[in-house]
């Protein structure tokens, strides 16, 4: 650094600022010990209402920077388990999940309204799950993108009338048709990571249903984690084998 | 506990119960909601759909289909499918499934045993030898559709045999014969990936073959860039993925492709050396012929002289400069340029003509034999192309691209069924219409139709004239093999409960000359039994009554297969048909007609290894079998010489030469007057295959598309103060068909035009369509006729 002699209050400044920092990154380092001990010992819930006043060095030194609430009290609060859902609830899941296609690997059919004749508009909500202000989210495309997306996912209901569909229905009947349904994926031992339990061919974005994106039944708890195939391998039944038959 | 949703339902009260007593602290629950279904198995079999011939995986537990899956390794589509594949295994399970043989007593369906439904159609056989036709279909299987042509050209020798394909394929047939004397086109889907330009001449593949499309658009997806030009009367979905869309009057295509061969000639732009070195020019004979007369070059280009770009605006209504805009595509040498045709140019009463000028357009202009550079019919049938044209189940025709008028054909054809010398009639038997006709008439020749695998009370045109009359008939018996019931079996005096898909073994060749082969994966329901086995116990009654027709040369059964031990197996009991393999039996006999037309087919266990092989497949020094992808060019082709590069082998001038065929414009016979002022277009829709019985039994499908409807353009709604959604009712000089509008809907007709799809066997549109048919092929014209509409 070439120092002018004109720039001694710039100089003087920089000394100072450079103090400054060195001292708070000393007070940070030495107080996140301390934060660490203090944590362990807040108890449950506790929730400050006004705003703390900021402490002065001094202080600092016997009254440390804590975590701010209520994340304190929330870690305590988070149920073993990561917060997944329980059995019957992802059931009940899966089961609306089923509604929507004929068996596990099925195209989904479009529970809305669409225009007949061009696909162009799918994607302004299903790329990227476009978020709802009712708390909804559209379901992201898990697949590379095939342009005409009507090829395989029709609406769920359609015809000039709603009288339509009820009257297809009767004339034709029933169909006792019973497709397979999703499974959960196994794990070897316990903790780890389980297999993933579909082929993984149209479905090769994982995060459309696991990450961010995907609704919270499906969601992983680690969705910063997005190489998933280091860990979740494939299963040997669901993948077409090559060179089979 | 196995995965399928039934049993998922009680798993999930099982759980419930049992979650409520878990411990917070365990690890993750490791039981399993919906656990593999048991014993899972994935077997390949193409698609029961349409011509494209997807491949899929079959997923069976239990002994029912469960799941299906795009097959990965079939080079056709490449583990995609369309929402007809997807739930293609739904379609066995309607609750209707045909299960017993019925017979009409006092108006009445009533069941009754095999054996004596056998007796019942032995009986109408030999009522009058002569007087029974067998009405067969594009979906056929290979060996059903062998069997039933054995039966009749080999064994009642007849000739009255003929397919629904002469309603989807038969003008493609005649256009290729006439163009390049053999059947079938010469590229196949690998020009999708090839070419630059992609002309659609009044198809809409984005619904009708969608695994083709996708294969285009999934090159644009990557970055490439293809023009994608869409001829049509209408706007549909596969306007919306074009650059290009050209509005067509009805029968525009003929001028359109008249008006692009014009100015290449005009402008010295076509191709000069392909056409000195590759093409003869033909025209319409006097009386005409299939063949036409030949003319030179000079009259070729007569012919074409009134075909200037507003002569051709007049006729088609495409705007000169568009038609300037194709002219330049084909002008330019260095694009690849496939054309796709589907039902436009076939159900056309010009249909030879226009296809045999759709082929002129590429051959004048040499976009011709190279990757991406094809003229490609598509068909629309799975097996169209495997079974009807290929096995020549058609009034006039034998295996092999032969025909009964052919001396040497019909020797052929006795040496390898082993039937008396002379047995097989010269006479060709009646096309579809007019067997249809005759039997609709009192006192018409035919008395007795069978019908397999379709569904003609709904699917033949003019439905008025040609099927209802036969019910009013004092003699005429109705025979239906299906596996629902339809409009057909509605009318039926027998039906019979018949396999489908993989219930049973099967073959089929689809639109790309690639045949397939699948096995029976899952049991027919009730008493349903394969349509070939039913073709055979007919003929095997017939035999033990003595009839000399079911005898071979030697006096033995027609159908007389053996173990491998040499020792007869009596496959005309169903418990004993699956002993041996049937299809594999027929196969090979078939196979030993392919060769003459050089459609070679390779052997049966070839088939079964492989996701198809197109044909003519030959076998290599190594012993094993190579498929052709190109017809005709050097060093795809394996008959054609090296150093001949482009070579038409069965060229009908017996120079190898393709012929360039001039034909005129020619109107339809019936256009819209002041009484009926505007177009009738029909076709279909992407959710509905065919007439809907298997379909619409399908929910998915269905609930998608529940009903027929009649497109109209938005300003002939308002001039008729007609709504989207109101009821209006549809006239032709044949019928009345009352049903819903939709406008601006799916489909966008243009003004003065009117579509109403043939799904709906509630709503059937051929009762107002016009049979009139193609002077050589005999194939009928669904896209245009005079109707109109009112309020209802």
């Amino acid at each position: 650094m070439n120092w002018d002699d004109n720039n001694n209050p710039r100089k003087l400044f920089m000394l100072v600022a450079g103090l400054l920092v060195g001292l708070a990154a000393t007070a940070f380092l030495t107080s996140s010990d301390h934060a660490s001990h203090e944590r362990h010992k807040q108890p449950a819930g506790e929730v400050e209402d006004s705003a703390r006043p900021a402490r002065t060095y001094r202080e600092l030194a016997t009254n440390p920077w804590r975590q701010p609430q209520p994340f304190d009290g929330a870690l305590a609060n988070l149920p073993v388990n990561g917060g997944r859902l329980d059995d019957s609830t992802r059931e009940a899941w899966i089961g609306e999940r089923a509604k929507r296609r004929a068996y596990d690997g099925a195209p989904p059919v479009v529970p809305h309204a669409i225009t007949e004749r061009s696909s162009a508009a799918c994607l302004t909500c299903h790329a990227d799950g476009m978020a709802f202000p009712q708390g909804d989210r559209a379901s992201t495309i898990c697949h590379d993108v095939l342009r005409s997306c009507t090829q395989c996912h029709v609406p769920a209901t359609s015809g000039i009338t709603n009288a339509d569909v009820a009257a297809a229905d009767a004339y034709f009947g029933e169909n006792v048709f019973e497709g397979r349904m999703g499974t959960v994926g196994e794990r070897a031992a316990p903790g780890a990571p389980p297999m993933i339990p579909h082929t993984t061919w149209m479905r090769e974005r994982c995060s459309a249903c696991h990450g961010e994106a995907g609704p919270n039944p499906l969601r992983t708890p680690h969705t910063s984690r997005t190489h998933c195939r280091q860990c979740h391998g494939s299963s040997a039944q669901e993948e077409q084998h090559p060179g089979f038959g | 506990m196995t995965g399928t949703r039934r049993n998922f339902m009680k798993g999930a009260a099982v759980a419930a119960a049992a979650s409520a007593s878990r411990d917070a602290l365990a690890v993750l629950p490791t039981k399993n909601l919906a656990t593999p279904p048991e014993g899972l198995t994935w077997d390949k079999a193409p698609c029961r759909f349409c011509g494209t011939g997807c491949h899929v995986e079959v997923g069976v537990t239990e002994g029912e289909v469960v799941a299906v899956r795009g097959d990965q390794q079939a080079e056709v589509n490449k583990g995609l499918l369309c929402v007809k594949g997807y739930h293609v295994g739904l379609a066995l399970y309607g609750k209707d499934r045909l299960r017993q043989p019925l017979l009409r007593k006092n108006g009445k369906l009533v069941p009754i045993s095999w054996d004596e439904a056998i007796d019942v159609i032995a009986d109408r056989v030999e009522k009058g030898t002569e007087g029974f036709a067998f009405y067969g279909s594009g979906q056929w299987t290979i060996p059903e559709g062998y069997a039933a042509q054995k039966f009749i050209k080999g064994g009642l020798a007849n000739n009255q045999i003929d397919p629904n394909a002469r309603l989807c394929m038969a003008s493609a047939v005649t256009g290729f014969l006439a163009v390049y004397g053999v059947d079938e086109p010469a590229g196949c889907y690998d020009d999708l990936d090839a070419c630059d330009v992609l002309i659609l001449w009044g198809n809409n593949p984005a619904e009708m073959h969608p695994i083709l499309f996708s294969r285009v658009l999934e090159r644009r997806e990557k970055g490439e860039k293809v023009r994608i030009i869409d001829i049509g009367t209408r706007r549909t979905r596969s306007t919306e993925f074009a650059d290009d869309y050209l509005a067509m009057k009805p029968q525009g295509d003929m001028a359109i492709a008249n008006g692009i061969a014009h100015l290449l000639l005009e402008r010295g732009a076509y191709d000069t050396k392909f056409v000195a070195d590759h093409c003869a020019f033909r025209a319409d004979s006097d009386p005409p012929s299939l063949h036409g007369k030949a003319i030179d070059f000079e009259e070729y280009r007569k012919g074409l002289a009134e075909y200037t770009p507003q002569r051709v605006e007049e006729l088609s209504g495409v705007p000169a400069a568009q038609i300037e805009m194709l002219a330049d595509q084909f002008a330019d040498p260095n694009l690849r340029i496939t054309s796709l045709w589907c039902m436009g140019m076939n159900q056309h009463t010009q249909g030879t003509a226009v296809n045999s000028m759709v082929h002129g357009v590429h051959l004048l202009s040499g976009h011709f034999g190279k990757p991406g550079d094809a003229p490609t019919s598509l068909t629309g049938q799975p097996s169209a192309c495997g079974t009807v044209r290929e096995v020549g189940t058609l009034a006039h025709a034998l295996p092999g691209g032969r025909v009964v008028k052919n001396e040497a054909h019909r020797k052929q054809s006795e040496d390898i069924w082993n039937v008396p010398p002379g047995r097989v009639n010269p006479k060709p038997g009646l096309h579809t219409v007019a067997m249809w006709e005759s039997f609709s008439k009192e006192g018409g020749d035919i008395h007795t139709i069978w019908v397999q695998v379709t569904n003609p009370a709904q699917t033949l045109p003019n439905r008025g004239a040609l099927v209802d009359p036969s019910r009013k008939r004092d003699d005429a018996f109705l025979i239906v093999s299906d596996v629902y019931p339809t409009a057909t079996t509605e009318i039926a005096d027998l039906v019979l409960p018949s396999a489908m898909w993989v219930e049973k073994n099967g073959m089929v060749g689809n639109s790309e000359r690639r045949t397939q082969q699948w096995f029976k994966m899952v049991q027919p329901p009730g008493e349903a039994r394969d349509d070939c086995w039913q073709t055979i116990a007919v003929a095997r009654r017939l035999y033990d009554r003595g009839r000399p027709e079911m005898k071979d040369r030697d006096g033995n059964f027609l159908f007389r297969m053996e173990d491998e031990a040499g020792k007869e197996v009596p496959v005309w009991k169903f418990d004993r048909y699956y002993d041996i393999n049937v299809d594999e039996r027929l196969f090979e006999e078939y196979r030993k007609f392919t060769r003459l037309k050089h459609k070679d087919l390779a052997p049966y266990d070839q088939y079964v290894k492989a996701r198809g092989m197109r044909w003519p497949v030959v076998q290599q020094e190594d012993g094993s079998w190579k498929e052709t992808r190109f017809r005709f060019a050097e060093g795809h082709d394996p008959y054609v010489e090296k150093g001949k590069g482009i070579d038409f082998y069965h060229s009908t001038s017996k120079d190898g030469r393709a012929q360039l065929w001039f034909r005129p414009y020619v109107a339809p016979p019936e256009v819209p007057d002041a009484e009926y002022p505007l177009w009738l277009c029909t076709g279909r829709v992407l959710e509905h295959w065919h007439t809907g019985t298997m379909t619409m039994r399908m929910r998915p499908c269905r609930r998608a598309m529940p009903s027929a409807y009649v497109e109209l353009h938005p300003e002939d709604a308002a001039a008729l103060g007609v709504q989207d959604g109101e009821n209006v009712v549809v006239e032709t000089r044949r019928g009345t068909l009352e049903l819903a509008a939709w406008v601006d809907g799916r489909g966008a007709p243009e003004r003065g035009n009117i579509f109403i799809p043939f799904f709906d066997e509630r709503l059937i549109v051929n009762n107002l369509t016009l049979e009139a048919y193609d002077p050589f092929s005999k194939q009928p014209d669904y896209k245009k006729c005079a109707a109109r509409i009112r309020k209802a």
